[in-house]
């Protein structure tokens, strides 16, 4: 096991509190001081809040000496998308429209990981509005990739990739209406869920899209994000999207053995419809063999492609966005930046049948989704059909001409896993999707815990992010 | 090739939304949109009459 403790994984971090072997304010001043030394290069934070993190980690550090511990994630860093309002701390969506916005309350989300005892570190850049970007007219420049940071991270949850990445944080809280969790997920070599709809709440996370956003959690590992799944889930009445389902164990399956569990490879998504990488359609390849040799039964699967999938998902969501930014974007449009402002202007060009149609279309997909499913339990398939290109080649129309491979599920709100799936010739991180059922999301996770059981890639650290203490000693 | 669509036409579309826009910003959109419209186009495929959009009300709060 590291001696860093910024390397250590949530579980690890946990179990190690528990046992008195490491204390939450000596893990959370390791996180500040890395942060001090890496985030002016990896510009990950928006809002750092280094004084009110080293007050909950002393009270989390007097509740596990009192006994009186209230969840495995107390004393645990976590870093917050600034889409996700903070009572008290200005909650931007990374936009100058919004610079000075302070909350009153907290997201429900925010609520819950206060009320788990975690240790809020501040607040972490995303895409302006969890849309436009890599951008480099906000008033702060786009985060950079801990893997080598000429790249980007992916986005929208940017920041959160980053920080999650480099060890700055060992969780972090992503959004995602097209791929915004997964993305900087595959990009930066973590793991990031996006629930299933509904399973987690998004009162207090500024929209771009309800009828599509999903928000969840991101960090190291996959067993990471159900502990973190595990305080996140539950219905909100605050939410009018919020399922009314029944209360699972999200971490009650890892570990298990997943033997006989039934795994459809979509090809077509990423050898036909996107054209992926060799490097990502090797990696993809190579899980499948692991998943075989961990006894899954593998079988090919065919979706509607992924085109379908990309149509439903930008027009609902460049409606639902215009809906939201209209008024200001006919006012203020140069509170916006470029990106941001253009992509969400094209939604005013749509018209009120494009999105009906769009919406029609979209339970088709979901039937047509669930039949290909029935004799499956899981889906896998690439999670990025590339990885990190540089931050100053990333196209500004890219999603509108080539079909996104995380949108399908955005589409159909099932639960998908990211996950690292090793490294391509460059060392930046390749990764995959796992994909399951309505509210099997504990099914995914428990796949993807043993996926990463079996391939070795978690003990894998950015050189930057390994390496810091030596740096600032130097 | 996706369709292009004429500087007239599109200052219509715009002139709908009260969107001030710069010409350069008028540029960029009326290149971008005929790639969201062709992505629009692909959902008016004929279904039938009653089919129902995924989003439903529930009258209910």
């Amino acid at each position: 096991m590291t001696t860093d403790p910024t390397l250590l994984t949530i579980a690890e971090a946990s179990a190690l509190f528990e046992s008195k072997k490491l204390s939450p304010v000596e893990l959370t001043k390791a996180c500040i001081a890395k942060t001090e030394a890496l985030d002016p290069t990896l510009l990950s934070y928006l809002k750092f809040t280094p004084e009110a993190a080293l007050e909950t980690a002393k009270a989390a550090e007097a509740a596990i000496t009192a006994g009186k511990r209230v969840s495995p994630l107390q004393g645990i860093p976590i870093g917050l998308k600034d889409i996700y309002d903070t009572a008290g701390v200005t909650t931007t969506g990374h936009s100058r429209l919004m610079q000075q916005r302070v909350p009153t309350e907290d997201a429900t989300t925010v609520a819950k990981l206060k009320e788990a005892g975690c240790v809020i570190t501040g607040k972490l850049g995303t895409w302006e509005f969890a849309i436009g970007g890599p951008s480099f007219d906000l008033f702060h420049p786009p985060a950079r990739n801990p893997w080598n940071t000429e790249c980007q991270t992916g986005g929208s949850s940017s920041g959160s990739g980053a920080a999650v990445a480099a060890g700055l944080v060992l969780g972090a809280m992503g959004s995602d209406t097209g791929g915004s969790i997964r993305s900087p997920s595959a990009l930066c070599g973590i793991a990031g869920i996006k629930p299933t709809y509904g399973l987690v709440s998004r009162k207090g996370v500024l929209p771009l899209s309800q009828s599509l956003d999903h928000a969840g959690p991101m960090a190291w590992t996959t067993r990471d994000c159900a502990m973190m799944l595990q305080v996140l889930a539950g219905h909100d009445p605050g939410d009018p999207a919020s399922a009314k389902e029944a209360a699972v164990d999200f971490t009650a399956m890892i570990g298990k053995p997943v033997k006989g569990l039934k795994v459809g490879v979509v090809r077509h998504f990423y050898e036909k419809d996107h054209v992926a990488t060799d490097s990502v359609r090797a990696a993809v390849e190579a899980s499948l063999a692991v998943f075989k040799d961990m006894g899954c039964i593998v079988s090919e699967v065919t979706l509607p492609p992924l085109i379908e999938f990309a149509a439903v998902n930008m027009v609902i969501m460049s409606c639902e966005a215009y809906s939201i930014h209209e008024k200001h974007l006919i006012e203020t449009p140069e509170l916006y930046g470029e990106i941001c402002r253009d992509r969400i202007m094209l939604g005013s060009l749509l018209s009120g049948s494009d999105y009906v149609n769009a919406q029609k279309r979209r339970r088709e997909l979901c039937a047509e989704v669930a039949a290909a499913m029935a004799g499956v339990d899981v889906l896998v398939t690439a999670a990025s059909p590339f990885p990190a290109q540089k931050l100053a080649e990333v196209p500004k129309w890219l999603m509108y001409d080539k079909p996104s491979i995380t949108s399908p599920f955005n589409v159909t709100g099932l639960p998908a896993l990211a996950t690292c799936a090793g490294f391509d010739a460059a060392g930046m991180p390749l990764s995959i999707q796992i994909v399951g059922k309505p509210f099997a999301d504990a099914t995914v996770l428990a796949l993807g815990d043993a996926y990463e059981a079996a391939n070795g890639w978690r003990a894998q650290r950015p050189p930057l992010a390994a390496n810091w203490g030596a740096k600032a000693a130097a | 090739m996706k369709e292009t669509v004429t500087p007239e036409a599109f200052q219509v579309l715009v002139d709908r939304t009260g969107l001030k826009l710069t010409p350069k910003q008028f540029d960029e959109l009326r290149g971008a949109y005929p790639k969201l419209q062709a992505l629009a186009s692909r959902l008016k495929t004929p279904r039938d009459v009653a089919a129902e959009p995924a989003a439903v009300f529930s009258a209910k709060v």
